[in-house]
């Protein structure tokens, strides 16, 4: 859930800002959760519903989602040597680079493992629809990351 | 035969039914670029998951915590469904875990096989634990070689690749010496054997489909693993079904 929602936003304190909405949100809306369907995939929807809301809020104001002091916990444990930075930098610099529809695909198969099918039905899109952006998405990875694979 | 991205895409991604993976497999056997295309995907797929795989291993926010026990102590009314925050516990729990399973991964370049030692001892985890004091494992350790023992040499010794089973044969071929080679795939194991004078030697394992982490549908990350050592030991083409056939009858000379 917490790296679905560091995919989502790009950003650490911003990602925890959205779990903490999605817990909260399933929470009070758990009697809206059917029984013997997954509920992983339900509190995903969840959580994509709120960042699609926050999202356009933040367009129209264009200000800061998380309150200042949330940025503390954007930092790395200190213990994590350089080459890790760089490579959490790669990575996230082309996952950044992704229209959001495209990084959203990429993280649920991808990231999470779901299948094309329940990833289509999480974001509410036809299957043609995901495994498209998805296979537009890989390209423009490989071609950010192409050479370190 | 041409094999499309897409079909890429869903081989990688374990979106294929047994035919359409089998039929990618042996594509990939013959053809360089497919097996490396599919080695990129399954190494862009590894470094992804490498990459986000720390994020469920942070502590919670105590926050987060203090929210979720509060809606647990609070008492639920009747109507209400019972305790879904033991469900979003269990969920947060399976996440670390799967994070967990996907920690040791390194990119595809530098694990694809382990040396002998490594994989005397992972085989020594994987399989034969538990399975040593009785009579006979899938694998044995002979004069410093492994060798398939078991259900595992006699899928080798009998198992064409066109047959179920709960070992799979993806391709059989022979190697620069001579020797006929099988490259296989299974629930607790993939790898490469050659016949000798002894039986099977085992020159390639990893962890099969269930031991590389199932929640990641690395199925096809093996396969392809398997088969890009395959493709490097090989000298010509894979054996066709006919040909496969005639080699067990001599019996794999």
């Amino acid at each position: 859930m917490r790296r679905f929602a560091r995919g989502l936003t790009r950003d650490g304190a911003d990602g925890d800002d959205l779990c903490q909405m999605t817990i909260e949100r399933a929470l009070k809306s758990s009697h809206l959760w059917t029984e013997g369907t997954r509920l992983d995939s339900w509190v995903y929807r969840i959580m994509r519903n709120i960042w699609i809301d926050e999202a356009r809020a933040r367009n129209r104001a264009s200000q800061t989602f998380a309150p200042e002091e949330d940025g503390e916990h954007v930092g790395m444990a200190g213990d994590v040597g350089i080459e890790a930075h760089v490579e959490l930098g790669n990575v996230d610099r082309a996952m950044a680079q992704l229209p959001d529809e495209q990084r959203e695909a990429v993280m649920l198969v991808l990231v999470e493992g779901f299948a094309y099918k329940e990833a289509a039905e999480i974001i509410g899109c036809p299957m043609g629809t995901l495994t498209s952006r998805l296979a537009r998405g890989r390209e423009a990875l490989m071609r950010a990351l192409g050479e370190e694979l | 035969m041409s094999i499309s991205r897409e079909e890429i895409m869903a081989y990688v991604d374990g979106e294929m039914d047994e035919a359409a993976r089998a039929k990618v497999t042996l594509a990939a056997l013959s053809d360089l670029d497919l097996a490396e295309a599919i080695a990129r995907e399954c190494g862009l797929r590894e470094r992804l998951q490498g990459h986000f795989a720390g994020v469920a291993q942070e502590p919670v926010p105590p926050a987060w915590e203090a929210m979720i026990r509060k809606a647990q102590s609070a008492e639920a009314p009747a109507e209400a469904p019972p305790a879904p925050v033991i469900d979003l516990a269990q969920v947060r729990r399976r996440k670390a875990e799967e994070a967990k399973a996907a920690q040791p991964r390194v990119p595809l370049s530098q694990r694809k096989w382990f040396g002998g030692a490594i994989a005397a001892a992972l085989v020594m985890g994987l399989f034969l634990g538990g399975q040593m004091m009785r009579s006979e494992g899938p694998i044995t350790a002979k004069g410093g070689a492994l060798l398939a023992s078991g259900d595992l040499a006699h899928a080798l010794d009998r198992q064409l690749a066109a047959n179920e089973g709960s070992t799979r044969m993806i391709a059989t071929f022979r190697r620069g010496d001579g020797a006929v080679c099988r490259a296989f795939s299974g629930a607790s194991a993939s790898g490469i054997a050659c016949h000798g004078g002894d039986g099977w030697r085992l020159e390639h394992v990893m962890p099969g489909s269930d031991a590389s982490g199932a929640q990641y549908r690395q199925a096809g990350s093996a396969d392809a693993a398997v088969m890009a050592i395959a493709q490097d030991m090989a000298v010509g083409e894979p054996m066709d079904a006919a040909q496969e056939k005639a080699a067990r009858d001599k019996g794999w000379r």
